[in-house]
């Protein structure tokens, strides 16, 4: 027993005195992007073809919610580049002064309705009134789901939808909703469903009553590594990258 | 079950940040452990509720504390890195005290209780013949406590594998300093076709935790066993 109490004893002390998870001196100058949780598959692509174009430079990706990573921000986190899912975060870190610039908003998403793959692609919204269950992010704070409600109002459908609809937690909840049968549909981003080969796409919302969703970019007063954040914004921003967002379902602007 | 370079290293990473975590709050765990049980520390009821505290706050609130605090323009914080040049919020460091703080409860509880369970008298007895403070921790106190330190080890470092809300406040999510086991699960959820990568990271977790909980399943039912044989 005192042997297992020693071994135990020691393997925390070396474990916990090897740590020291790499130091902050790295060779090549790190950039730290805060970026939505949504941009995650698209902004590593991004950062590989970036590195690959400059290698002196090496992005180092910190995803979560807009809005915890606004409120580190205004707490003096030493990011480079912040890439916001809503305009309203971006602005109010702009107004606390935590902006270099003007924020530049390059990317726009779509919402689509999802079904399963044997379902057949409508022509308008209209069939919506027909589903039994229609999975949407909760449209009472959710973006997705406060999106897809403005986009139904305008449409005038919103009352008769309203009793059909099944509130989920997120984007990705009613996007699984509809691969386990637990919805007929859901309205997702157009982002979330370019390569699950578990659903289809039925319909791409009407140009018509399309709300519009952007993303803001700017690189931060406070940014510790400014020559690789301007860098990085402007490969970002250039048009050559039009593929490899619109691959990841987004809209280049 | 296979691991890939990139998910060893986020193992790794959250067996050194749990791991670091439990070493540096050890001694402030013991002591307070052992001044709790001996009645010794002042105000004994404010200190048992603030270590408590992180127990009942929701993890996210937490690290909205730690943040304020100990973030690069928070009071604390500021003069870390100022003084002694070291950097809490968003490194590795952040990631380790934000586990630490959130699992120290567990520690102590466990620990607490051990302490309790040895007769003040045999301490005294050392000092009777002729012991210091030293030779009654080394000689009574340590072994006869030796199986909760143990388990009070093992369970906050269980908890410290687990810690997602005020790692990911305090330390953000960044790969390879901070994001371990259950915010790369976070990030995998969301990432399309992600789930896959997600489940073998979730049965990691499982496995750790499990691993965990036997050892302290093991060590308390000595315990416990230690405990009827003195009665």
């Amino acid at each position: 027993m005192r042997k297992t109490v020693y071994l135990l004893a020691l393997f925390f002390v070396c474990i916990g005195c090897a740590d020291e998870p790499r130091s902050d001196e790295q060779p090549r100058a790190d950039i730290l992007v805060f970026a939505a949780a949504s941009l995650t598959d698209a902004l590593e692509a991004l950062a590989d073809s970036f590195e690959m174009a400059y290698p002196q430079h090496r992005v180092v990706l910190n995803v979560a919610a807009t809005s915890l990573l606004a409120r580190q921000i205004e707490q003096g986190a030493p990011a480079d580049v912040f890439f916001s899912a809503n305009l309203v975060w971006m602005q109010r870190l702009e107004e606390q002064g935590r902006i270099n610039g003007t924020p530049r908003q390059p990317l726009s998403n779509r919402l689509v309705v999802v079904g399963r793959t044997e379902q057949t692609p409508w022509s308008s919204l209209i069939p919506l009134t027909a589903q039994p269950h229609i999975a949407l992010a909760d449209p009472e704070h959710v973006p997705a789901g406060i999106y897809a409600r403005q986009g139904l109002e305008c449409a005038g459908l919103w009352e008769e939808v309203l009793p059909r609809i099944v509130p989920t937690l997120d984007v990705r909840a009613a996007l699984l909703a509809v691969r386990n049968a637990a919805a007929d549909v859901a309205v997702v981003y157009a982002s979330d469903v370019q390569v699950d080969p578990n659903v289809r796409v039925l319909l791409t919302w009407p140009p018509a009553c399309r709300p519009e969703i952007r993303y803001a970019v700017a690189r931060l007063s406070g940014a510790p590594n400014p020559e690789g954040a301007d860098r990085l914004l402007a490969f970002a921003t250039d048009s050559a990258r039009t593929d490899l967002w619109e691959r990841y379902g987004f809209e280049a602007r | 079950m296979i691991l890939s370079p990139a998910e060893w290293e986020i193992v790794v990473l959250s067996l050194q940040v749990a791991g670091a975590a439990v070493a540096a709050s050890l001694p402030f765990g013991m002591a307070l452990a052992y001044g709790l049980a001996r009645r010794r520390v002042p105000a004994p009821f404010l200190v048992e509720n603030l270590i408590q505290l992180p127990l009942v706050l929701p993890p996210v609130v937490t690290g909205l504390l730690l943040l304020i605090v100990l973030g690069p323009e928070g009071p604390v914080g500021r003069w870390l890195e100022g003084s002694l040049g070291i950097r809490v919020a968003f490194s590795g460091i952040g990631a380790a005290l934000a586990a630490a703080v959130v699992s120290f409860p567990l520690m102590v509880q466990t620990m607490r209780v051990a302490f309790e369970q040895i007769d003040p008298e045999w301490e005294e007895a050392v000092y009777v013949y002729g012991g210091g403070r030293w030779a009654v921790f080394r000689y009574v106190t340590l072994p006869l406590a030796a199986r909760g330190i143990t388990a009070g080890v093992v369970l906050a470092f269980a908890r410290a594998v687990g810690e997602f809300g005020a790692t990911i406040v305090l330390a953000g999510n960044i790969p390879g300093r901070t994001r371990t086991i259950p915010l790369a699960i976070f990030t995998r959820i969301n990432q399309v076709g992600g789930e896959a990568a997600a489940l073998r990271l979730v049965l990691i977790a499982v496995v750790l935790s499990l691993l965990s909980l036997l050892i302290h399943a093991v060590l308390t039912r000595r315990l416990h066993r230690l405990r009827g044989k003195k009665g």
